[in-house]
């Protein structure tokens, strides 16, 4: 699924990602706690979490992945964008809580 | 590997580094004064089965010993009426309570003999050290460490060298000064791109990447932030060493397990806390050994090898 496919179906605007349009990915995966993201080492996965700490970015550059969907439409502090902005990761933000985003991007095809 | 490699390979890894004479020797000592009899001597090392007994002046100063080789001369003399004092040896080699455990091995190495007493700086006898009891000591210390390996013996060997090397050649070197979890992850982020710059594969990159994180993070939430990582990094190999100041884990197998964590609330909300940190690094790395222990530092080291995804 493209990235502008996910800011469609979660309504999401994006914080960061000027690459945004290029970019696809083929599962998604939702949870709170990092290592539980760190188990999966899928490199073309979606992270949706609803924390807004530094580790995010970092937890999804260790893995290789794209981008990160920020759910329930939390402020995002400056320094976790600037880290996104240097480490080329692309940070989305939804409204919907993390079921509901889970939900709708399912429903669309994007396998977990 | 033979026994005395294996304690060479655990003393490089600083297994022993703690233990002194004071930590090993048992306490409930049996002594007897110079004016007790040679009959009183074969009693105690009867019911107590020992094969030594320490001689101590009034004060508790150790001035003698007596072994079985003398109750045996003694009994063949006729001589158990004798005050022991008569029979003891003077001349006793004995431990310091401080001795480290380098010294405890190597005088049982060059005296041979089965048992040592141990002396405050005083003189007075504190202890005794049997070899049995040097045996115990290194048993456990075998549980404070975890080895994730079919080939335990020859990884703990290899990781011997490896200690050495980290000391003087590694490739890459990054201090861990984590105030909470502010900047945690910034070390693993250099050495990403490091590897990345050394020409490694994307997925061993990856592997050695999160593993590296990981431990990098527990050293932020659970061991007050202070550490190094360390990597050596050639020939399709990659090898990680990240360690702390403690305050240790008490029980690896236990922090082994999926799901198990001592992290508090305001860590969990923060991200962490999953109880799958180690279980993770085993399962990325492909050899894995863990040295920590209540108090002690602990020392998370890995290797990654080029293709074995
Ligand atoms: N460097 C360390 N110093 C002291 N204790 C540690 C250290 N690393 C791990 N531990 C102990 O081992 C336990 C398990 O560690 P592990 O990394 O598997 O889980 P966690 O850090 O609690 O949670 P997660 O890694 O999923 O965020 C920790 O809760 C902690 O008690
Ligand atoms: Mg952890």
């Amino acid at each position: 699924m493209k990235l502008t496919e996910v800011l469609e179906i979660t309504g999401a605007m994006c914080i960061v990602g000027e690459q945004l349009a290029s970019i696809e990915v083929n599962y998604a995966f939702a949870s709170d706690l990092m290592s539980d993201v760190l188990a999966m080492s899928r490199p073309d996965t979606l992270l949706i979490t609803g924390l807004t700490t530094p580790q995010i970015i970092r937890t999804a550059q260790m893995l290789d992945l794209p981008a990160i969907l920020v759910a329930r439409g939390k402020d995002v502090p400056q320094d976790v964008v600037d880290l996104a902005r240097t480490t080329g990761i692309v940070l989305l933000s939804t409204h919907d809580i993390m079921y509901v985003a889970s939900g709708k991007l399912y429903a669309r095809g994007l396998s977990g | 590997m033979s026994l005395e490699q294996s304690v060479e390979a655990l003393r490089y890894l600083g297994l022993f580094s703690s233990l002194d004479a004071s930590s090993i020797m048992s306490t409930a000592v049996h002594a007897l004064h110079p004016e007790d009899r040679v009959a009183a001597a074969r009693l105690l090392m009867r019911e107590k089965s020992i094969s030594g007994v320490p001689i101590v002046d009034a004060d508790f100063r150790l001035v003698g010993l007596v072994s079985v080789s003398k109750i045996i001369e003694a009994l063949a003399d006729g001589r158990l009426a004798d005050p022991v004092d008569s029979v003891m040896t003077r001349d006793v080699i004995s431990l310091h309570a401080h001795d480290s455990f380098e010294t405890i091995l190597s005088c049982f190495q060059r005296f041979k003999f089965g048992r040592f007493p141990v002396v405050e700086d005083d003189g007075r006898l504190v202890g005794m050290i049997t070899d049995t009891d040097v045996l115990s000591a290194i048993i456990r210390s075998f549980y404070s460490v975890y080895i994730h390996d079919q080939r335990r013996a020859v990884t703990l060997g290899s990781f011997s060298a490896l200690s050495k090397e980290f000391e003087s050649s590694a490739d890459f070197v990054y201090d861990i000064r984590c105030r909470g979890l502010e900047n945690a992850g910034e070390g693993s982020a250099q050495l990403k791109a490091f590897l990345q710059n050394k020409g490694f594969g994307e997925p061993i990159v990856r592997r050695a990447s999160v593993c590296a994180y990981e431990a990098e993070i527990n050293v932020c939430i659970h061991a007050g932030g202070h550490g190094s990582l360390r990597a050596i990094a050639r020939n399709g190999e990659i090898i990680l060493r990240v360690e702390d100041e403690g305050p240790g884990i008490e029980n690896i197998d236990l922090a082994m397990k999926e799901g198990w964590s001592t992290a508090t609330d305001a860590i969990r909300e923060l991200g962490f806390g999953a109880g799958m940190g180690l279980p993770n690094i085993r399962r990325f790395s492909d050899h894995l050994v863990i040295i920590s222990g209540k108090d002690k530092p602990t020392k998370v080291e890995m290797i990654f090898l080029e293709g074995k995804e």
